[in-house]
């Protein structure tokens, strides 16, 4: 909405010169931690609000985009922390904005899962990842938000009858922050229980928009479905087509999907040519990728450790 | 003197020759011997995890001469399988549940008798009894027994509440495959069970061919049986045990020290997974109450009800010889000592 009084174009114009400034600052040489500063201190000026708000929709997708682009680790291992403080600050002078609550489960989600060994952090960090997604359900589908808690079946009906094109980026985000919290709290049964909600939400992502996101939708359902073994019940085939889809949906480019296939479905299913083919295939790629460079670099690098366990393993 | 000679000789020759053949069997003793153990178990478990530390430990402490393989999953097929793999020297062995091993020991059966045991307590105190005569037992059909444990006991999951047996009267209940004594207590309950393998039950509960399961807290969580189920009753059906038994003449090709490495060290690993087995169990529990599954309790009558059943069962069991009967009656001798000094 634009500003109509005098009062509020001022606001505007002051706001719009800051935020120049910013990402002026931010393409040359301003560092993360300055950056976090200089964008509360943005974000507390008053009359802002609204115009922070449309200002950090774009600004939060280019944070994300930053972060995966980079190829260089330990940059975003030391960076993302202030990003984090960042988001927080936006997300608390706009706390219904679905796009930064999403922004946010993503950041604190991804930073979680693939950054922070220590586990009483990681579950902290990954307990904010699923706030700020459930959060973003709520904004945007009341039923689906009421839907959460209850017993599996209901679920799966209001998620059925519920939701349609407008609600795939928040179920998706929502699906993809529960999985890291899972992943990070799998110690604990109440997170286990919940994988079949997790793998209802993303399927249901897939039939809503079936080439969503490239396939990650896929890459989680290859990973939910590849933990039960046959003799428990598993359906290794599905778990395998799912795979496939990620792979082809990604047209190969997004390494992670290789990495995954191998370490969940070909050890699961002991298919050691499958598992090297896959591991040797991302170690010989480009990481480089327009949104996937950091997802790349992880992947390759996990990719050696898995290769150098493959004889032991096999 | 030639004749002395020549038995000099002769006893020379021999002493050179047994100095060989010391050095060839110390040889064959130092060299690797590798175990290879499958178990249904997925990477990425607990169980799992144990296992890896207990062999990588075995392995520093037999500086290389034990190393175990596993092949987690169920990747090697069913317990029958395994063993069959095990006879042929394809496997060297496998963790197994209890029922899986009754084929080599029928006393295996003991530990599950539906409706035995009113509490983990009793069950705990008869497994004093059980488990060295089914390790010896075991033993005599060529397996070696390196780990023992408890994992709980499996409940009762239904789609409407089930407190008396007259409530399974129209329920579609399932079975183990294969598992006479279970097929036998559903029978005697008044139930025509349908006998299914563990793998195809969740697919018959989304069916709805099954309605009503047994299975552990966790288990039912592990494999996603709780999402098609409303009710739990809140009391054990049957104990579980988990066996990992090695193939006798593979294990005794260690020398005895290294043996005792494995066995030490399979049994700490073995303790520490019943500890988190029974962790698990109450965990389970409580996130199976967060997911909307309704825990149904028994009065007393009910439990005596229950208990009365298992009771037949036994009697039922002696009379068709299923067990050492010597063997049954230890058993029941510790479990009246326990409910006895529990009074």
């Amino acid at each position: 909405m634009m500003p109509s009084t005098i009062k509020q174009r001022i606001s505007y114009i002051n706001c719009s010169l800051q935020i120049i400034e910013i990402k002026h600052y931010r393409g040359h040489f301003v560092t993360p931690k300055r950056l976090a500063f200089l964008l509360l201190s943005l974000v507390t000026l008053s009359g802002c609000s609204q115009i922070i708000s449309r200002a950090t929709d774009s600004f939060a997708g280019s944070l994300s985009a930053g972060i995966l682009n980079q190829n260089d680790l330990e940059t975003v291992r030391d960076g993302a922390p202030a990003y984090l403080l960042l988001v927080d600050g936006f997300i608390s002078d706009n706390p219904d904005n679905e796009a930064l609550l999403l922004a946010g489960a993503d950041l604190y989600g991804s930073y979680a899962g693939a950054f922070v060994d220590e586990p009483v952090r990681a579950q902290r960090l990954s307990d904010r990842a699923r706030q700020y997604a459930h959060r973003a359900l709520c904004v945007r589908n009341e039923q689906l938000c009421d839907a959460m808690d209850e017993p599996f079946e209901t679920f799966e009906a209001v998620l059925a009858a519920e939701s349609d094109e407008a609600d795939v980026e928040a179920l998706y985000g929502f699906g993809a922050a529960w999985a890291t919290w899972i992943q990070i709290n799998s110690a604990d049964w109440n997170a286990i229980a919940e994988i079949p909600k997790v793998e209802a939400v993303m399927r249901r992502v897939t039939e809503i928009s079936p080439s969503f996101r490239q396939g990650w939708p896929y890459l989680y359902l290859g990973v939910v479905t590849s933990q039960l073994p046959p003799a428990y019940g598993g359906k290794p085939d599905n778990a395998r087509a799912n795979f496939q889809q990620a792979l082809e949906l990604s047209d190969r480019r997004n390494l992670m999907v290789h990495v995954l296939f191998a370490s969940e479905y070909a050890r699961l299913v002991f298919d050691q040519p499958l598992h090297d083919e896959l591991l040797s295939e991302v170690l010989e790629a480009d990481v480089n990728e327009p949104g996937l460079t950091l997802i790349n670099t992880l992947a390759q690098q996990r990719a050696k450790l898995l290769l150098e366990q493959s004889a032991d393993y096999f | 003197m030639t004749l002395f000679h020549s038995t000099n000789s002769t006893l020379r020759r021999l002493s050179c020759f047994c100095v060989l053949l010391a050095a060839l069997l110390a040889g064959s003793g130092a060299a690797a011997v590798t175990l290879k153990i499958a178990t249904v178990a997925p990477e990425g478990t607990a169980w799992m995890q144990e296992l890896r530390d207990a062999a990588q430990r075995i392995k520093e402490q037999t500086e290389g001469r034990v190393l175990f393989k596993y092949y987690p999953g169920g990747v090697m097929g069913s317990s029958d399988t395994v063993l069959r793999k095990m006879r042929v020297g394809q496997l060297h062995g496998g963790a197994f549940t209890a029922s899986e091993l009754a084929g080599r020991d029928p006393d295996l059966l003991l530990y599950g008798i539906p409706f035995l045991f009113d509490s983990a307590e009793e069950a705990v105190s008869v497994r004093k009894t059980l488990d060295p005569l089914v390790t010896a037992g075991l033993a005599d059909a060529g397996l070696t027994v390196v780990g023992i444990s408890g994992g709980g006991f499996v409940n009762l999951f239904s789609n409407s509440p089930v407190r008396e047996a007259s409530d399974l009267a129209s329920a579609k209940v399932w079975t183990p495959e294969g598992d006479a004594v279970s097929d036998l207590a559903f029978r005697m309950a008044g139930v025509s069970p349908v006998p299914l393998s563990l793998s195809d039950v969740y697919t018959a509960l989304q069916t709805g061919a099954l309605d009503t399961v047994v299975n552990t807290t966790a288990g039912a969580i592990a494999f996603q049986w709780h999402t098609k189920m409303k009710y739990m009753t809140d009391f054990p059906v049957a104990y579980v045990l988990g066996v990992m038994a090695l193939d006798q003449r593979r294990f005794q090709r260690l020398t005895e020290a290294d043996q005792q490495v494995v066995r030490d060290e399979m049994a700490m690993a073995f303790s520490r997974i019943e500890a988190t087995n029974l962790q698990d169990v109450v965990g389970a529990r409580d996130a199976l109450v967060n997911q909307g599954i309704e825990l149904i309790s028994l009065n007393a009558a009910q439990r005596e009800q229950w208990l009365g059943l298992g009771e037949r069962l036994i009697e039922r069991l002696k009379q068709e010889a299923k067990f050492d009967l010597e063997h049954l009656d230890a058993m029941m001798q510790t479990l009246a000592e326990v409910r006895a000094a529990a009074r």
